[in-house]
């Protein structure tokens, strides 16, 4: 069974950009899903942060603060290995339920 | 883990909320930065980020939100669960929970003894930083001498310190007679004198330690003036008991050997002095008084009498007070002092302790016996706890379907686990909270027992005993840390087990097949054996001790105690030799008296350890390992204490007079230095001053072998040596009397009091004093151990019962099987003991060699003269004791498996077979 559905969609963006990009800081995310999603998919920018808190205590991913460009700080964000197979999980209950969506709306 | 991570961003909130706060602020100023430019004016950017971005506020508070929820609830619906779970199993919560309860409220009990001894803080003002001076002497001696220092050098501190504040001193309880004001109640017309306790202080006694004064006031300045009316500050007992706390007390005098002391105020009732030992006198003076209290020794002057404890005040206000630079500095002046005087013992460094209600517990022979007595009691809470881990993996393959139904539903392995021990915690929990129930009762029936026999002791002259035994904060972070560790503990291992439980196999019912339960069973029998073996441990121990109890009560020292009573001349007044010999001829002249004798001390309480050298064949030297045991004795002291002498003779009042050194040995002496030889004539020598230098002395006779320093034991090594002749040999007048032996006494008494008022003798039969103190230590030895063994066999029964009770639930089936194909039941019985005893036996042989081991150890010791047998000479490997308690313990493990092992003898082979 497809586990999860719509609330799990903001964290296999978030996995799946972290997968393509090693290193990344919440801005930063939210605007390479932005760019790969040909500007389709606007991430609600606040609602990211919640998110990526959860997924780090969860062990998903690791989080380090870096000096990046002029004086500010930022932190960035790394997908762990228990995240990978999370990542991996998600894609599979999503395809199902790409599937499972995609049969109903066939259904004559 | 995650639950670390967790727990860390818990406790670290304001770090994390800051960051996230950073890292929120970021976010925008980064899209503001990128819309500028992509061409915004300023104002439109920041704009354009903000509605972006959302409510940053409302962002953070989810950003926690999301803490909270994955954190702390989860916690709480498994504890939710675990607590279910206990409700669901009534029968085993109420077994593990006493279980527990046992062995965490004896070990929280000894932890609440051992916290009122060495680590509660005195019940004074401000006790944080109040510390008590002990001193390093350069004799090395350790105990009692290094709490006391001379007044001189007390001024000399107080004077000189910088980091230390209230600087103040206290001398030792000093015996008194005191004469209360007025008639007597009943206006009898024999005076009303009592014997009362009096300690004298310094000036800022009271202003530094105590709060305000319960009534009245304390000492005013002009009355620690050597010149003034002499003034005195009650204790609260004291005045509860004399005056029924009147307040009309305030102002009455009181008559202290003679002079009139002027009552002026009552301590407050919780403040029960300085400590170490915590006895309460009976009335504090000004130091100027000193003379009254001890006519004949005054002190104040002398450098030479170490008569005060000191204890002093870290002063937070000032800077550099912490401990280590105050204590650099007193080393410092302690040097300083040594070398302005000529003491005879200097000291060489000062440490400050905390002031705690004991003074010694710095000392390493303390820590030992904790050490030792806290590791025997953690045993009964190691067996408690193997129990339980049976008890739980036999509960856990019951839960098996659940677990493999939950792990099916997709908990992981680590959720499991955290469920599981959850579980167990909440046991351990609920076992630490009954365990602290069962130790507030048990410590209070402890200081009630501890402070009755204290107070029935009369060598401590009834002073009052103060001891706090009320569980602290400390007992309670102990008992906290107890439950969880022992919660830990016994789940660990069945929730490794059981976690880890594959789903597919154990969803299959009764999927348990044999070669599975090897590793789980080998386990079980590991635990069974290591508790056995503990439990004789206990068992064994607790025989000897309890063999050790029986001979003390029948045991004969050897010596006449209870026509023999002992007067102590060094409380008190102090006696000029001439008057001191003069009341012995007196007490001679007395038809009701046999014999009068002097010495240092009373028999029986301890030793008097002196460095010896024997002479043996061709003048080699051999030292006494240890030291000698010994008194210095009037030659009569054998006549009246009744002791033969079996060769040779005493030595004469001449003799000792002339300073002849000649000397009498115990037979043991002569067994052990002179064997097979005539112990006449042969020569020992003893550092008698403790100053190196040797006295030497040729043996004359030889007197029976007695339990002179210890109860315990024959003395191995023991010297009679006669009173130095410029001198009075001792402090201690042995007076054997006729007929019967109070009345006797009574008239002794009367006589003393006729002869010397101030003399104030409180005579007392050796067999009431340190005899019975001597004999009570066993006793308490003894019950301690009787109450080791009421808890070990029960526990290992338990154990035993409950382990071999699952294994014949879990082999029904096979039983059945067997019974089926022909076995008959007392097959099946002799199969089921003997894979439960076989555990039992291995563990029997461990637990064997273990307490051999241990007694040897404690037997080696005694090679040491003055280290006391508890065991009163009780073989260390009494074979009584051994084989019969492991035959013993043996029988109640065999009855603990027999009861489940008939059970299965009555299986019925068609009903355990129908069940598949």
């Amino acid at each position: 069974m497809a586990r999860n559905d719509l609330q799990g969609t903001l964290d296999l963006l978030v996995l799946k950009t972290l997968a393509q990009v090693p290193e990344l800081h919440g801005y930063g995310i939210v605007l390479h899903i932005q760019r790969a999603s040909r500007d389709i998919l606007q991430v609600e920018e606040g609602s990211l942060y919640p998110a990526l808190h959860r997924m780090e205590l969860s062990g998903w991913l690791s989080s380090e603060w870096v000096a990046s460009e002029g004086k500010r700080r930022a932190r960035f964000y790394k997908l762990t290995a228990a995240g990978r197979k999370q990542l991996d999980a998600t894609e599979q209950s999503w395809e199902q339920l790409m599937v499972g969506v995609q049969a109903m709306r066939s259904f004559a | 883990m995650k639950v670390f991570r967790r727990i860390w961003a818990f406790v670290n909130r304001s770090r994390v909320l800051s960051e996230i706060e950073e890292e929120l602020r970021g976010h925008l100023e980064m899209r503001a930065s990128d819309n500028l430019d992509d061409g915004m004016s300023p104002e439109q950017a920041t704009r354009d980020a903000r509605l972006r971005f959302g409510n940053p506020a409302a962002m953070k508070e989810q950003v926690q939100a999301v803490d909270f929820a994955l954190g702390i609830e989860s916690i709480l619906a498994d504890l939710r669960y675990a607590l279910r779970g206990c409700l669901r199993n009534p029968g085993i919560t109420i077994v593990a929970v006493l279980t527990l309860a046992l062995g965490i409220g004896v070990n929280t009990t000894f932890f609440a003894a051992f916290d009122g001894i060495a680590l509660k803080p005195l019940p004074v003002k401000d006790p944080q930083h109040l510390v008590r001076f002990e001193q390093w002497l350069q004799s090395g001696a350790t105990g009692d001498p290094q709490f006391f220092v001379s007044w001189p050098e007390y001024l000399f501190y107080r004077a000189h310190t910088h980091a230390l504040s209230d600087v103040i001193a206290a001398s030792r309880l000093i015996s008194v007679v005191g004469v209360p004001d007025g008639a007597t109640p009943e206006g009898s017309t024999q005076q009303n004198t009592i014997p009362l306790q009096g300690q004298v202080v310094s000036d800022n006694y009271f202003p530094g330690l105590a709060g305000s004064a319960a009534a009245g006031r304390y000492f005013l300045p002009e009355e620690n003036q050597p010149a003034s009316a002499p003034a005195m500050v009650l204790s609260y007992p004291f005045w509860q008991r004399q005056f029924q706390g009147d307040s009309a007390a305030i102002g009455k005098t009181l008559k202290v050997n003679g002079q009139a002391f002027t009552i002026v105020g009552v301590a407050p009732r919780e403040f029960i002095g300085s400590g170490a030992p915590p006895l309460v006198p009976d009335f504090w003076a000004p130091a100027a008084t000193q003379a009254y209290l001890e006519p004949g020794h005054a002190w104040l002057e002398q450098p030479k009498d170490a008569e005060v404890q000191v204890l002093a005040r870290l002063d937070p206000a000032r800077l550099n007070s912490t401990r280590s630079e105050a204590q650099a500095e007193m080393l410092l002046l302690a040097q300083q002092w040594g070398q302005s005087q000529q003491q005879t013992d200097k000291t060489i460094a000062i440490t400050l302790n905390r002031a705690t209600f004991f003074g010694e517990t710095n000392a390493l022979w303390f820590r030992g016996v904790v050490a030792s007595l806290m590791a025997v009691i953690g045993l009964i809470l190691l067996i408690a706890c193997a129990n339980l881990t049976n008890m739980l993996m036999a509960r856990g393959t019951m839960r098996r379907h659940e677990i493999a139904v939950r792990r099916a539903l997709g908990a992981t392995r680590k959720r499991l686990l955290r469920q599981l021990l959850t579980e167990s915690l909440v046991l351990g929990l609920l076992g630490g909270a009954c365990g602290l129930l069962v130790s507030y009762w048990a410590s209070h029936l402890l200081q009630v027992i501890l402070q009755q026999m204290v107070q029935s002791l009369a060598v401590l002259g009834g002073a009052a005993f103060s001891i706090n035994l009320t569980p602290d904060l400390r007992v309670f972070a102990y008992t906290l840390f107890l439950s969880l560790l022992t919660g830990v503990l016994f789940g660990m291992v069945p929730a490794l087990q059981f976690s880890k439980s594959d789903g597919t196999s154990a969803l299959k019912v009764e999927g348990a097949t044999a070669g599975q339960q090897t590793s789980r069973s080998r386990l079980r029998n590991f635990l069974v054996a290591a508790q056995f073996a503990v439990s004789l441990f206990l068992l064994i121990s607790a025989g000897l001790l309890l063999q050790g109890l029986r001979r003390s009560l029948s045991v004969d020292p050897g010596f006449e105690t209870r026509r023999v009573f002992f007067v102590g001349l060094n409380t008190g007044p102090r006696l000029s030799i001439e008057r001191q010999r003069q009341i012995m001829d007196e007490l001679r002249a007395m038809p009701v008296v046999a014999s009068v004798a002097a010495s240092i001390k009373p028999p029986g309480t301890g030793t008097f350890g002196r460095q010896a050298i024997i002479e043996g064949d061709h003048g080699a030297e051999v030292n006494v390992q240890g030291g000698a045991l010994g008194d210095i004795v009037s030659p009569d002291y054998f006549q009246t204490m009744q002791v033969p002498i079996v060769r040779g003779r005493i030595f004469t009042r001449d003799e000792a007079e002339r300073g002849a050194g000649v000397a009498v040995v115990s037979a043991s002496t002569a067994r052990q230095f002179w064997p097979g030889q005539d112990p006449l004539g042969k020569r020992f020598k003893l550092d008698l001053k403790i100053n190196n230098t040797w006295e030497e002395f040729e043996v004359v006779g030889v007197a029976k072998d007695v339990r002179n320093a210890n109860l315990t034991r024959i003395d191995p090594v023991y010297f009679y040596v006669p009173e130095p002749p410029d001198q009075f040999a001792g402090s201690t007048l042995l007076i054997r009397v006729k007929g019967d032996p109070a009345s006797s006494a009574r008239d002794v008494v009367n006589a003393l009091n006729l002869s010397d008022p101030k003399l104030q003798p409180d005579l007392v039969s050796l067999e009431d004093g340190h005899m019975r103190l001597q004999r009570l230590l066993s006793q308490m030895l003894g019950v301690f151990a009787g109450l080791l063994a009421c808890l070990a066999v029960p526990l290992a029964g338990v154990g035993i019962y409950g382990v071999v009770a699952y294994l014949v639930s879990q082999r029904t089936r096979e039983i059945g099987i067997r019974m089926a194909l022909g076995a008959t039941r007392g097959g099946v019985l002799r199969l089921i003991l003997r894979q439960s005893m076989s555990p039992v036996a291995i563990g029997a042989g461990i637990g064997f060699v273990f307490s051999i081991a241990a007694s040897s150890a404690l037997h080696a010791i005694l090679v040491l003269p003055g280290v006391p047998d508890v065991l009163f000479g009780v073989s260390f490997l009494d074979p009584e004791v051994f084989v019969g308690l492991s035959l013993f313990l043996a029988a109640v493990a065999l009855t603990a498996s027999y009861i489940p092992a008939r059970r299965a003898m009555r299986v019925d082979p068609m009903a355990a077979l129908r069940y598949e």
